[in-house]
Parts: structure tokens; C-alpha cells; sequence
């Protein structure tokens, strides 16, 4: 039992003097490339970072000539498919092998110019822990797996940024580019926005035709409405405006009349008439509807069917016996109205 | 815009920065001011805070601002000589828009990725004839016409341009470069070629000694000079219903609307003609005293009035009201055309507008004037008629039946400070 004891001691005192040695060996070493050391990191993070600037604008299309398709989500395919249809100019898709980048490479190219930002502004470094990772993420996005030969002891910087992509081992790019973009979101939570925000500053996001230069298309931003509108309309009025033709045979079938009148005496029919709905003013007809109903303007189905210039209703009313010759309270006859390429009503005889 | 020596060191690809791009809800008077106060606090333009315009955080320092230039120009020799760089699958290319096959591909590249709404449902069609009337004025520098080109296929990816224009900033005569048609396609707009193409067309237009620049858009930069709300004129309101530029109140009929849109066949001002040629001195009188009233407005001289204002089919139109008994030009209105490509509409594809230009009245009642301006512009089968809340134009808009758009167009002016941002009604000037 003592010469175990004796053994054991000098087994430890050993491993003792080992770990002691080593600790020295360590300390030593730190001491002698502090300095050094420092710079060493500074410059190294730089000089990676210097192509990450260009590979936002250049890069990307390389990437994506290797992976065409592959970092497109589901979504995006049929997106990209859609957007073919709309343009004329899809048979020339050719011409965007290598120039045509995914969203995810557009992001991951923004991230990494984002990043290659925050290291030369003074203050908003990220930890050297969280700038390993973007490291290696980075290498593998662009590079893939590592296979140079890990830089000696001596070189602690190189060998830690070896060792972060080394242990990625056989990562697929794709997803490198998002756990890029998901680091840098944790470490700078609104580099994306502000990424977003400086596109649109300068040429409009992808779905945004705001673009930052030029000139801006305009639409009208409030409905026509007339100030005497305010009047009642009801269910039966809507239906018949919207050519909602189940709606309207409920109604009529629960006993709304088939000429109720809104607050400016029009019938369904008018408002069929106003819309074009033939399909309703069809309906409306066989359900025994009073085809020259006036409103409170004197005006018939004729009269709204001719102005909207609704050609089929207007045909339609004319040979299931509408009156052309009926004059609303300004002495206007649908005749009158009658637009000049509409033959078969010019012969109507007066 | 960019390229002095301060910023060519400065990439505007690798900065953060951001934009508020602002919402339509503020009131369109203090829009401008109301932006730069919600703006300078936090957010930033990466790119244009290298640049020589106002800045937001300006007025806070107290700092004494005057009119004028903000930076002085440089010696030639010290203008950057070569062009920037590009990324490396593109190369630059000077469009000759006097060659058909050129006007084609910058044709077909504007319109199918140029401006649209906010909702994809419209996008400006500029024709092959606007595009060659707006870049050739009188003295224009044809390599201030910027192409982008992918170096394999040499497709034409992006186009930037400038034309010189005489422009008078209070009582000063600046000659100034006037930057528009900034279009990337699509497919590229992650690239952030923008940036380089406006720097690009800077340095171009400084290797003229020409150092400054007006520009609009839609979004708030730094720093508005002016902010613009469109309004809208239904010529054919059946139409932009159907498709969906104006919508129809749910008790409102299409009858009435159609009956209130309603114009006369024919003008109903008395020697109401076309423009001609021998108008030209008459008209250039005309448009020199009306500008200049207002702070900001262009100097056109006989030459400019003859190659911007004598009308070119589906282009510009202008008319005179000549006095029956004296002769005399009284009055002048003009409006151009530009249609917009209706995306994914069954019944049409296009929409004709017309944009109200120049307009003076002296002798006949604006409205009146503008009034025949939209009889013209209804005879000759436009379905809009747009016109800018600039210069008089709030006199006729609510009484000619114009309504509000959602559309602000705001106004820049590159290396030029003004003490003040200007109210709509004291800006006299037109981009296209």
C-alpha cells in the first residue's frame, strides 16, 4: 500500500510540475506576443473583412451561379415563377445566370457589408467570440469547408478563426448564410431594418416603386362620392350593384319587392343597369321587375345602362321592351344618350 | 449624387444608415419640416449624409444659413477622371439615344422596371418619343445619358441621366444638371447600384464645371426644398374605376360619376389654337414673366420654349389664346403625356394621363384656361389629367374637379442650400 502511495504521489507531483511548466510556457508565450497580439487580431478581422465589402456587391452573383435554385424556399420558386409570367422579357432568362441573386444571398450579402461597417466604426465592435463565429460562417458561405492546414500554436488568432471554421466541418452554404444572418441579428438586432431602410433610401425595396430618385405615380386617394348619397340602400340594391345573384334570389325569395325603391327612387334594376350586372338585371326581369322604372330623376334602367355605356344591359333592356323615347326630368331620352357606335339602337325608330 | 473629393473615399455600399420613408398620414404643408424634425433624431441617410445637400441636423446647430452653394467648386484637374467602380459583372455604357436600337433597350428597361404605386397596379410607360424629346434639350452632354450593361450577355441593366437646365434659385441663375430616369432593374435592386450611378452621373456632370443638381422623390431625403401632393382629374372615370386609379363610393353610381366628369367637345375660349412656331418669342415672354414669381423656377429662353413646348404628338401639348382682333398671345397652358402600363387588368392595359406643364393666363381666367386645357385633353382620349399643387395650380384644382392623390412628390436640389423650404405655390418648377 505505501508504494502505492509513494507512486501515486510521484505520479501527481509530476503531473504537478507538467502543469506547472506548461502554465509558465503559457504565460511566457502571452507575454511575448501581447503586443503583437493585439494588432495581430485588429488587423487580421480587418483584412478578412476587406473582401466581405466587395463580396456585398460582387460576390454574391458567384455565389449564386453555384446554387441557382437551392436557397430558394418554396415560396420564393413560385414567386420567381410568377414574376416570369408577368415579364415579357422571361425568355432572355439566360442572361441572369450568375447575376440573379436569391433573397437569402441578398440578405447575407447586406449582413456581411453590415458587418464589414460596425469594424471600421469605432464602438460597436461585437465580441471577438461573436465575430469567430460570423468568421466562419462567412468561410463557409463563400468558401465552404475548410481544407487549408491549421496555423500553428504560435499564431493563436489565425488558429482560433481555423478551429471556428474547421468545426463547422461540411455545413451547406445556404444554411451557413443564415446562421450568418441570425448571429449578426442577435449581436445588432436592427441591421436588418436599417439595411432595408438604406435600399429604399436609394432605389426602393423590391416590392416598394417608391424609388429614391425620380418621379412618383399617383392615384386617386378618395372614392367618388356624391354629397346627396346619403341616402338608404338596401340589401336588395347591394346584391343587385355587386351581381351577387344568390343573394338577390334569397332576397326576393323571402318576399323583398322586386321594385323597392332606395332613397333616390332607384330599383335593383338601375343599380344592375348602373354596374352592368346582366346576369342580375336578368333575374330581376324574370321575377317580374318594371322595366321603365323612373327614379327620382325621372331616369329608367335605359337611361343608366346608356350613359355607363353597358352595351349588353342596353340590349338587353331594349329587346325585353324598355322605352328609349322615355325623358327623364331634364327632357333626355336614352336615345339621346345613345353613344355613336352602338348601331342597333341608333336605328331604334323615334 | 456625389463624386467631390470628399466623398470618393466613402463607399456608400458599406455604411448603415437609415431612411424613414414617410407615411402619407401628415398634412402636406408642414410635411417637409414636420420630416426633418421626426428624422434628425435618429435616423440616418448613409449615403446622402456624405453628400452635399441640406442636412437634417443643420438647422439644430444654429449654425447662420444662407443661400447658395454648399460646397465650392473644384479645380477640374481634381475631378476624378476615370468612372467609378462597378461590380464586377457590369460595365458602364453611354446610351446614344439618337440610335433607335439604344432608345429601344432603355425603352423596354424603363418600362418594364420603372416607378409603380404602392400597390403594383401601375407602372409609367415613358414612350420611345417622350424619352428622346426629355433627354435631347437644347446644349445636352450625351454622356450624361449612363448606362449599366451585364458584361456577358450586355443587357442593359440600369440607366441613369442628367440634362442641363437653366434654374433660378431667388434671384440667382444657376446652371444646373437635372438627374432623372435613376432605374435598376428588378432582378438587381439588392446590388445597390444606385448609389454608384448617382455618383457616377455627379462626376460626370462636374467634368462639365456644372455643380449642382434638381432632382424629385417620392420618398423624404435629405432635404426637401418643397414637398408636392399630386392631384387627379377623371377624364374617364368608367375606366380608372375599372382599374382601379379611383374607386366608386358603395352608394355612389357610375351614372352620376360619369355625368360629373362630363366636358364640352370644344374649347370654350375664344382664338384657343395649338402652338405654333411663330409663337415661340410671344410664349417665351409670357413664361419669363409669369416665373418669375415664384422662388424656384426654370429661365427658359427662346430656345428652350421652342424645344420644350412646341407640341410633338402624344408628348407634350401646348396651347395659345390668341386675341381674335389683336393678335396678341395672352395666354399659354401645356401638358405632357405619360402613360402608365395597367398590371394585370383584363380590359386594359394602358392608362393615358396627361401632367399639366407650364401654364400662364393673363387675360383669360386660369381656371377657364386649365379648364379648356382638360376639354383638349378629353378630345384627345387621355383618361387622367394630373397636375401638382405647384405654382397657381390650387386656384382651379378643387373647382375643375381635380381630387387629392396619394402620391407626394418631393423636390431636391443637389449642392444649392435655400434658408427655407419652399410652400408648393412658390415652386415654378416642372421635372418630368
Amino acid at each position: 500500500m505505501a508504494t502505492a502511495d509513494w507512486q501515486e504521489a510521484v505520479q501527481a507531483s509530476f503531473l504537478g510540475l507538467m502543469f506547472a511548466f506548461m502554465v509558465a510556457k503559457l504565460v511566457s508565450l502571452v507575454f511575448s506576443f501581447w503586443g503583437k497580439n493585439l494588432r495581430v487580431e485588429y488587423v487580421d478581422f480587418k483584412e478578412d473583412l476587406k473582401p466581405l465589402k466587395l463580396f456585398a456587391i460582387d460576390t454574391v452573383a458567384t455565389v449564386s451561379e453555384e446554387h441557382p435554385l437551392q436557397a430558394l424556399t418554396e415560396g420564393q420558386k413560385e414567386e420567381r415563377i410568377k414574376k416570369g409570367i408577368e415579364e415579357e422579357e422571361e425568355n432572355e432568362t439566360d442572361d441572369w445566370e450568375g447575376v440573379e441573386s436569391s433573397e437569402l444571398e441578398e440578405q447575407f450579402g447586406a449582413a456581411s457589408t453590415y458587418v464589414a461597417s460596425m469594424v471600421t466604426l469605432p464602438g460597436v465592435k461585437p465580441s471577438s467570440e461573436a465575430m469567430l463565429q460570423l468568421y466562419a460562417y462567412y468561410k463557409i458561405a463563400t468558401e465552404g469547408p475548410c481544407s487549408t492546414s491549421q496555423p500553428s500554436i504560435l499564431q493563436p488568432t489565425a488558429r482560433a478563426k481555423w478551429n471556428s471554421w474547421q468545426k463547422l466541418g461540411n455545413l451547406p452554404q445556404e444554411e451557413a448564410m443564415q446562421c450568418y444572418i441570425d448571429v449578426l441579428t442577435e449581436v445588432a438586432p436592427s441591421w436588418n431594418q436599417n439595411f432595408e431602410k438604406v435600399l429604399e433610401e436609394t432605389e426602393g425595396g423590391n416590392t416598394s416603386s417608391k424609388i429614391g430618385m425620380g418621379p412618383v405615380f399617383s392615384s386617386l386617394a378618395m372614392s367618388e362620392e356624391g354629397v346627396w348619397e346619403e341616402g338608404t340602400l338596401e340589401a336588395i340594391h347591394a346584391c343587385a350593384r355587386e351581381g351577387d345573384l344568390q343573394g338577390l334570389s334569397q332576397l326576393l325569395d323571402l318576399g323583398t319587392p322586386v321594385d323597392l325603391k332606395e332613397s333616390h327612387g332607384r330599383t335593383p334594376l338601375i343599380w344592375a343597369a348602373d354596374r352592368g350586372q346582366l346576369s342580375a338585371v336578368e333575374i330581376l326581369l324574370a321575377k317580374g321587375a318594371e322595366i321603365n322604372a323612373q327614379d327620382i330623376e325621372g331616369q329608367t334602367a335605359l337611361h343608366y345602362a346608356t350613359v355607363c355605356e353597358q352595351e349588353a344591359v342596353a340590349k338587353y333592356l331594349a329587346e325585353h321592351g324598355a322605352d328609349a323615347k322615355i325623358a327623364d326630368k331634364e327632357g333626355t331620352t336614352p336615345f339621346k344618350l345613345c353613344p355613336p357606335h352602338w348601331a342597333w339602337m341608333q336605328g331604334t325608330p323615334t | 449624387m456625389a463624386g467631390n473629393n470628399k466623398s470618393v473615399g466613402s463607399n456608400p455600399e458599406e455604411s448603415d444608415g437609415g431612411l424613414m420613408s414617410m407615411g402619407r398620414g401628415g398634412g402636406v404643408e408642414n410635411l417637409s419640416r414636420k420630416a426633418q424634425k421626426a428624422l434628425a433624431l435618429e435616423k440616418r441617410h448613409a449615403f446622402w449624409e456624405t453628400q452635399p445637400v441640406g442636412q437634417y441636423k443643420e438647422g439644430e446647430k444654429g449654425e447662420q444659413q444662407v443661400d447658395g452653394p454648399i460646397e465650392a467648386p473644384q479645380p477640374l484637374s481634381e475631378v476624378r477622371q476615370e468612372p467609378y467602380n462597378l461590380p464586377s459583372n457590369y460595365e458602364w455604357c453611354t446610351c446614344d439615344i439618337t440610335d433607335e436600337k439604344v432608345m429601344k433597350e432603355v425603352y423596354t428597361l424603363l418600362t418594364n422596371n420603372y416607378v409603380e404605386d404602392d400597390d403594383n397596379m401601375f407602372r409609367f410607360d415613358y414612350s420611345v418619343e417622350f424619352l428622346r424629346w426629355a433627354l435631347n434639350p437644347p446644349g445636352y452632354f450625351p454622356d450624361w445619358h449612363i448606362g449599366v450593361r451585364a458584361k456577358g450577355s450586355k443587357k442593359l441593366v440600369a440607366f441613369i441621366t442628367g440634362v442641363p437646365a437653366h434654374i433660378r434659385a431667388h434671384d440667382k441663375i444657376v446652371l444646373m444638371a437635372e438627374i432623372n430616369f435613376l432605374c435598376v432593374h428588378k432582378k438587381l435592386r439588392s446590388k445597390r447600384l444606385a448609389p454608384v450611378m448617382i455618383k457616377e452621373v455627379t462626376r460626370r456632370v462636374h467634368l462639365q464645371d456644372i455643380w449642382q443638381a434638381a432632382y424629385t422623390a417620392g420618398v423624404v431625403l435629405p432635404t426637401p426644398i418643397a414637398t408636392c401632393q399630386y392631384w387627379h382629374r377623371s377624364l374617364n372615370p368608367k375606366k380608372l374605376i375599372d382599374v382601379g386609379f379611383s374607386r366608386l363610393a358603395p352608394r355612389m353610381t357610375m351614372s352620376r360619376t360619369i355625368k360629373l366628369y362630363r366636358l364640352p367637345e370644344d374649347p370654350v375660349t375664344p382664338g384657343f389654337r395649338a402652338m405654333e412656331r411663330r409663337d415661340v418669342p410671344e410664349v417665351t415672354r409670357l413664361l419669363q414673366g409669369y416665373l418669375a414669381q415664384f422662388t424656384v423656377a426654370p429661365h427658359l429662353v427662346d430656345d428652350d420654349v421652342e424645344y420644350l413646348l412646341l407640341p410633338i404628338e402624344n408628348v407634350v401639348n401646348s396651347y395659345v389664346v390668341e386675341n381674335p382682333d389683336s393678335h396678341e398671345i395672352t395666354d399659354f397652358c401645356s401638358f405632357y403625356t405619360l402613360p402608365s402600363t395597367i398590371i394585370g387588368n383584363e380590359n386594359y392595359s394602358l392608362l393615358k394621363a396627361a401632367y399639366s406643364y407650364y401654364n400662364v393666363a393673363t387675360v383669360t381666367p386660369l381656371l377657364q384656361l386649365m379648364n379648356d386645357a382638360l376639354i383638349m385633353a378629353k378630345s384627345k382620349d387621355y383618361d387622367v389629367f394630373n397636375a401638382l399643387d405647384i405654382m397657381q395650380n390650387e386656384s382651379f384644382l378643387k373647382e375643375l374637379k381635380f381630387g387629392p392623390g396619394d402620391g407626394h412628390l418631393h423636390y431636391y436640389l443637389y449642392n444649392y442650400r435655400l434658408k427655407a423650404p419652399l410652400r408648393p405655390a412658390e415652386l415654378g418648377l416642372v421635372l418630368l
